[in-house]
């Protein structure tokens, strides 16, 4: 291989120079040029075979493309053209690409989470977590502890209760599905009698206040995380809906823009979370309040140099576990953030 | 059988029947005929199936107001009702002061050291329990050193009362105790009063332990009969999941009293009387029956002697079902079907739900939801609004009560997405009518889908069973049955095969009626007692 690129190589050499000599005859007919082309394209061509036989391996392929590459980038550059490859195959050769980055894999986006402690990992929970989940315990100890988390908010609790739904024991998966029905069946009461309530009433404010609690209650139900799949959807609509209609009727609810916040961005719904946004700052909700919504709606967007400035917008708060992590690597990140007084607002201001 | 002729009832109140004497009472702890359901409809079947037994029957409720009319017609040979309440006359009695008989009021502490501590050897303890207990029992009569009297107002009932506080209760409340205790043991002596009054009969039948069972317990003591436990549910067990969640039993502990990993002591007061109450019924049933063999295991776990267990499946009208699959469609119509009461126990939302990923894969599917919608009616309610939130107005129909044998040949899976079941008729309805079932891992349906013996398992999988509370599970499986004609073949033939080999009314008439043979002449064979005697002197 290397002996038919030298050879390329002298050849094509020979018929460059031919060519370059014919120039240099001051004979501008259409026969002359008409050589000069052809010698010019057949020592481009076998220029490019000798430098795409002296390429690396991992350079070499797609070939035709590559061969197609080297005769145009020969035939358009007289002589600079080979000279450039050459000098960029010794760089290739010198330092060579660094491989290290194609062994990252992609992963799921982190979700922020306030709360990174287990339930009942704090005060006596680990003897109750334990006892829940090891079924050699006697069945009276588990059924005791988790007695003892049903008083705690399903929020937490709710992921334990749902794995004991497929427990062994009968009596536990009653007991789960007792609980976590109790708990639904209390707020789910209360959104049918406000439902009910609302068709025998025609007072708008009264109107107002009571889709406004609906919206509330279904609120609540998807963040104790008693809804899932469909009825977490359905949830959602309802809650959307009841907001709306409420803020038909009286637009001057911060509170209420705020709560659509929330669920448009447990909904991903980015457009509606920024509009939402809006409204509730509009409407005199505290800038503050809002700044780590902005930033999440940032972060939905992608748009992570806007979560970084917010971040270092934001008050730092030692009383939530997850934020003193959060703000070392949003804020210091990039060091020169940090220091830039120039740094641009987004959002409400 | 005949022997006394019963009043007969009259045209203004069918249920106006009195006898002086019966063959078989049974003892019904809110159920037949006042409740529909499960357990119910089984009483039905038995009464109706021995035509030739006299039964009287006695109800034991909460309160009145908490049961409406009858929910069935009586049998023919039910020649005595009565209904008790035990929670009924809760308004002040008159106090009337009494210092107490002190002998008396120690036997019963002596009652209570044996419930709280139990013996190695239950059948020794259980012979001095029932003795004492037997010594205790005519004292409780009115006018007696342990009458109801006594117990609201006696001195000696206040001290007893206030040591025992001061010994066990790990709560700080006393005035929740006293009156947890009060309320908690009032019913006891309104059941002896029933057992007193009771009209004689050759045995006694509990459908439960419980009140029912206790009641069942006082009435063999007094009168020696034989009686025969029959439990669908485990009552202990199901009474404990209620206390569990119940929210009227304080717990007054404050945070650094309370212990995560322990119950609060009411709650587990209440516990251990409805344990010992169980407990009692268990000894004195001379058979016991379950509905398959986890009960059974469970019901010795509970005390009950191993040797008076047995299983008896429920059984059903085959001839009448079977006659059903002629009227079957060739094409295996796309309707789900969940033959039951609209109440939490069903779990009719996680059905509703899973109907929402069926239709979108399967757009011809339809659910009938085929029972009766007025014990919960805010469930039913929640149900109604789920289904239409979900856009399954047009899927999903709720049907109210219907007839098995109109429904049964339009279906093409009888589907039971419950938390908690026994051995659920529906099912074996199902198999018999020519219908594969679809049920949640409760109780005994993954054996009736597969299978319990090597035998049985061999016929096949008559459907399928998936977790509870699962609703995408529930669709699958019910889409995998459905959309395979081969699948959903085998599965019909295979429940054909399993519910006329095991699960026949022959086979469980047949069991019965040994017992009631043996119960009957065993009341023939013995000599009655003598009458309890009062021993204390007073």
């Amino acid at each position: 291989m290397p002996n038919k690129a030298v050879l390329a190589a002298l050849i094509g050499s020979a018929c460059e120079a031919a060519s370059l000599a014919l120039l240099y005859q001051h004979d501008s007919s259409a026969a002359v040029v008409g050589l000069y082309l052809l010698l010019h394209l057949a020592s481009s061509a076998l220029f490019a075979l000798t430098l795409a036989a002296l390429m690396p391996q991992r350079y070499r392929h797609p070939g035709t493309w590559l061969l197609c590459y080297l005769l145009v980038f020969n035939f358009f550059m007289p002589l600079a053209g080979p000279l450039c490859t050459a000098l960029a195959l010794a760089v290739a050769a010198l330092w060579p690409k660094d491989h290290a980055a194609d062994h990252f894999e992609t992963t799921d986006s982190p979700a922020f989470v306030t709360m990174r402690r287990r339930e009942g990992s704090g005060f006596r929970g680990n003897r109750v977590r334990a006892q829940l989940s090891n079924l050699s315990t006697p069945l009276d100890e588990r059924l005791n502890a988790l007695v003892a988390i049903q008083n705690t908010p399903t929020r937490s609790s709710g992921d334990s209760l749902r794995n004991l739904l497929a427990d062994p024991a009968d009596d536990m998966r009653l007991l789960a599905y007792g609980i976590l029905d109790a708990k639904e069946k209390r707020i789910t009461q209360r959104i049918v009698d406000m439902r009910a309530h609302l068709l025998s009433v025609s007072d708008p404010e009264t109107r107002a206040l009571l889709h406004q609690q609906v919206a509330e209650l279904y609120q609540e139900l998807i963040y104790q995380n008693l809804v899932q799949g469909d009825l977490l959807t359905y949830s959602c609509d309802q809650m959307r809906e009841h907001a709306r209609a409420s803020l038909a009727i009286d637009s001057d609810q911060p509170g209420l823009e705020f709560m659509l916040v929330r669920l448009e961005l447990t909904s991903g719904n980015t457009v509606a979370a920024a509009a939402a946004l809006q409204n509730a700052y509009e409407h005199g909700f505290s800038r503050t309040r809002l700044l780590p919504y902005l930033a999440e709606l940032s972060y939905l967007e992608r748009d992570f140099e806007q979560v970084r400035r917010l971040f270092i917008e934001m008050e730092f708060d030692p009383s939530v576990s997850s934020t003193p992590q959060l703000h070392r690597y949003w804020r210091h990140g990039r060091r020169n953030y940090a220091h830039r007084p120039d740094i641009a607002r987004r959002g409400p201001t | 059988m005949n022997q006394a002729s019963p009043l007969p009832p009259t045209a203004a109140d069918p249920y106006a029947r009195r006898a002086a004497d019966c063959d078989v009472m049974l003892l019904l702890e809110g159920t037949f005929p006042y409740v529909s359901g499960g357990v119910s409809s089984w009483v039905n079947q038995i009464i109706r199936g021995f035509p030739e037994i006299r039964f009287g029957l006695c109800f034991i409720g909460s309160r009145p107001q908490d049961y409406g009319s009858p929910k069935y017609a009586l049998p023919d040979n039910v020649v005595h009702l009565e209904t008790h309440y035990i929670h009924a006359h809760l308004a002040a009695p008159k106090v009337v002061r009494s210092g107490g008989d002190a002998r008396a009021f120690g036997r019963m502490h002596e009652l209570h050291d044996m419930f709280r501590h139990p013996g190695v050897d239950s059948a020794d303890q259980h012979h001095e329990l029932t003795a004492l207990l037997a010594e205790l029992t005519p004292l409780m009569n009115d006018g007696q050193a342990l009458d109801q009297e006594a117990f609201l107002f006696s001195k000696q009932a206040w001290d007893y009362l206030a040591q025992q506080y001061r010994t066990f209760c790990s709560d700080p409340s006393f005035v929740d105790y006293f009156w947890t205790v009060r309320i908690m043991h009032l019913p006891i002596w309104t059941l002896a009063r029933v057992a007193r009054n009771m009209i004689p009969a050759k045995c006694y039948h509990t459908i439960s332990t419980g009140y029912a069972g206790f009641l069942g317990s006082l009435l063999k003591m007094q009168t020696g009969r034989a009686l025969l436990l029959s439990e669908h549910g485990i009552y202990t067990k199901e009474r404990k999941i209620d206390l569990f969640q119940s929210e009227w039993i304080r717990d007054n502990r404050n945070v650094f009293e309370k212990d995560a990993s322990q119950i609060p002591y009411f709650r587990d007061l209440w516990i251990r009387f409805f344990e010992a109450l169980g407990s009692l019924c268990y000894q004195a049933s001379n058979h016991i029956v379950a509905l398959y063999e986890t009960n059974r295991l469970r019901q010795i776990n509970d005390g009950a002697p191993a040797e008076r267990t047995r299983n008896i499946p429920n059984g059903i009208d085959l001839p009448r079902l079977a006659r059903l699959r002629a009227q079957r469609p060739e094409k295996i119509p796309p309707v789900l079907c969940l033959l039951g009461r609209v109440v939490p126990i069903k779990d009719v939302k996680t059905f509703i739900r899973a109907m929402r990923t069926v239709v979108t894969q399967y757009p011809e599917a339809e659910a009938w939801i085929a029972g009766p919608e007025d014990e919960d009616r805010a469930y039913a309610a929640e149900c109604h609004a789920i289904a239409d939130g979900l856009g399954l107005t047009d899927k999903v129909k709720f049907l109210g009560f219907q007839r098995i044998d109109e429904l049964m040949p339009k279906i093409g899976l009888v589907v039971l997405s419950s938390i908690s079941e026994a051995l659920p008729l529906v099912l074996l309805e199902g198999f018999a009518a020519g219908v594969p079932g679809l049920a949640t891992d409760v109780g005994s349906c993954r054996q009736l889908i597969f299978g319990l013996s090597e035998e049985d398992q061999a016929l096949g999988a008559a459907g399928d069973v998936v977790g509870i509370a699962e609703p995408q599970a529930l669709a699958n499986a019910a889409l995998a049955l459905l959309t395979d004609p081969d699948r959903w073949h085998a599965a019909q033939a295979a429940g054909i095969a399993r519910v006329e080999r095991y699960y026949t009314q022959d086979m469980m008439f047949g069991a019965y009626r040994a017992l009631y043979q043996d119960a009957l002449g065993q009341q023939e064979r013995a000599p009655r007692p003598a009458a309890l005697r009062c021993p204390v002197k007073h």
